[in-house]
């Protein structure tokens, strides 16, 4: 299982990818603390881009030597306006907790956000075993 | 949706299953906040030993659930947080503050049981 | 016309090699047997042979190539394998550098010796090949010399690695405590793989009390100060008090210094005070029995 895609429309789509991430990670061979964080990750993000982005993508790569998962959650909505406010801890826009983004990149390899407002957001983020 | 809810005295055990999406956490929130002032509970343990993932969304939840209860007046206690799940929670930076909690389901007994005792009730 | 030479230089070398093997062979055998590098307690006399042949084998085919300076070269790669297979292995039998670098020298005074006789009569001659042997066996002891000390950091780093594993593990003090001692420097790849043994350790036999004794961390600045509140978090979150253990007046004073205040956490001296506390809140009573 080297790729997977997965489209992110309701609220029980969050648990399908989790639920997805978490196979695939342990399937690659992550102990169980990785695949933790990387289900953990994309729930945050998942979360976000229907919450917030009006639903989106998920497509999954895991790459030759099986070492590196990453994951691409892409969304067509409104954006984020300031992508360094999103950044930091407690900001929230609807009241809601914050949008989960500064704990997910602390707890993955790498963690990269593209977005400007009107052009949608797109989350790259790859975990390392 | 179903929620589980056992009885035990004065006190309420509730699973929280790990199949519970965003829509039915509404619900499950309603329903054990229902049922502590039903039996008018003195305790509530929260089973969270089924999550092999608690994301923020989840932690708020879990505080909220926690909190109503307590003004309710049931003592609440977590139980059965994962060590992966705890680890996670510590690196995102995101523990979920103000609750007590407990390894396993007769641990968390115990700590009501004590907890009781100290108030006096 | 240089360039003649430079191809011109080598050939007797490789004629040498391929004409008259055997003979090379016994002498480079000589030379290492009686070298005061020779590890006959780590290498038999019979695998030591096997390895010259070997390698005098593969190192004929390669200088009949053209260019005999570059070691880029594809001829050589075969050539360049054997070295770092043979340096590798001689760096887990745990031979010293200049015991394994003698295969090569004592190969290239085996050689030399051999042209030395042969060319007596042509000194020009002689130049060109003790030149380019020379700088090729050179080239070639280094290399092995490099793959070497890139084996041994790598047999380091993996023996730090379980030292690090073993030098924390996580015990079971008593029915209820767990005890964490903490051996060495703790940085932040190391705090998580500890919290992390000590929080399974935690669920696994529900504790109530975990002791974390730092009395072997050389240092607990802030930053090892932040991971230990962590630790106490994580532990909080599984039921468990934490105490720290093992506070020496040094550590005492840095923290005052710093501003740290742990304040969230019981610290105690020694393990003896933590263990004390550690009964209190348990509500365990220790007895010494009457003596008759």
């Amino acid at each position: 299982m080297g790729q997977a895609q997965l489209t992110l429309r309701v609220s029980r789509d969050v648990i399908k990818a989790r639920e997805l991430m978490r196979k695939m990670a342990q399937e690659a061979g992550f102990g169980l603390a990785n695949q933790t964080r990387l289900a953990t990750a994309i729930s945050e993000i998942a979360r976000n881009a229907i919450v917030h982005g009006g639903g989106g993508e998920m497509s999954v790569d895991l790459a030759q030597g099986k070492k590196t998962i990453t994951v691409v959650i892409s969304d067509q909505g409104p954006g984020i306006a300031d992508i360094e406010q999103a950044m930091t801890d407690g900001w929230s826009s609807t009241g809601s907790q914050g949008m989960g983004l500064p704990g997910a990149q602390r707890i993955v390899s790498s963690f990269h956000v593209e977005s400007s407002p009107g052009q949608g957001a797109a989350v790259t983020l790859k975990m390392t075993e | 949706m179903n929620v589980a809810i056992m009885r035990l005295d004065d006190f309420l055990l509730v699973p929280v299953s790990s199949t519970m999406d965003d829509d039915e956490a509404q619900v499950f929130y309603d329903t054990v906040l229902a049922n502590v002032k039903r039996i008018e509970a003195s305790g509530l343990l929260l089973d969270v030993s089924a999550l092999p993932v608690i994301d923020s969304f989840m932690s708020r939840i879990i505080s909220d659930v926690v909190s109503s209860a307590h003004i309710l007046g049931a003592k609440c206690v977590v139980v059965g947080m994962r060590p992966a799940v705890v680890l996670t929670l510590l690196q995102m930076r995101q523990p979920i503050a103000g609750v007590v909690y407990a390894a396993s389901l007769s641990r968390g007994l115990q700590k009501l049981r004590q907890i009781e005792r100290a108030e006096g009730e | 016309m240089a360039q003649k030479q430079t191809s011109a230089g080598g050939l007797s070398s490789a004629k040498l090699l391929v004409q008259r093997e055997q003979e090379v062979l016994q002498a480079w055998m000589e030379a290492q047997l009686a070298s005061i590098t020779l590890r006959p307690d780590l290498l038999s006399e019979t695998a030591l042979r096997q390895e010259s042949r070997d390698f005098l084998d593969v190192f004929a085919r390669a200088i009949v190539s053209k260019d005999m300076q570059d070691l880029n070269a594809p001829a050589f790669e075969p050539l360049l394998q054997m070295l770092g297979n043979l340096s590798r292995s001689r760096a887990v039998l745990d031979f010293s550098p200049s015991e394994t670098a003698t295969f090569i020298f004592s190969l290239k005074d085996t050689i030399l010796a051999f042209l030395q006789a042969d060319l007596a009569d042509q000194p020009a001659a002689l130049n060109r090949e003790v030149g380019v042997i020379n700088q090729l066996l050179d080239k070639l002891g280094l290399y092995t010399f490099e793959t070497f000390a890139q084996s041994r950091e790598e047999i380091v780093n993996a023996q730090t690695q379980t030292i690090l594993e073993l030098s924390s593990p996580v015990l079971r003090l008593w029915d209820e405590v767990v005890l964490m001692p903490l051996v060495g420097i703790v940085d932040t790849e190391r705090a998580q793989l500890m919290l992390d043994a000590l929080l399974n350790a935690i669920a696994e036999i529900e504790a109530q009390v975990a002791i974390i004794d730092v009395t072997g961390v050389p240092v607990i600045d802030t930053q090892v100060a932040g991971h230990l509140l962590t630790a106490a978090q994580g532990a909080h979150m599984l039921g468990a008090e934490t105490i720290i253990t093992g506070v020496s007046v040094e550590v005492a004073k840095t923290l005052t210094k710093l501003h740290v205040r742990l304040q969230e956490v019981v610290t105690r001296s020694s393990l003896r005070a933590g263990l004390r506390y550690a009964f209190k809140l348990l509500g365990v009573q220790i007895v010494r029995e009457e003596e008759e």
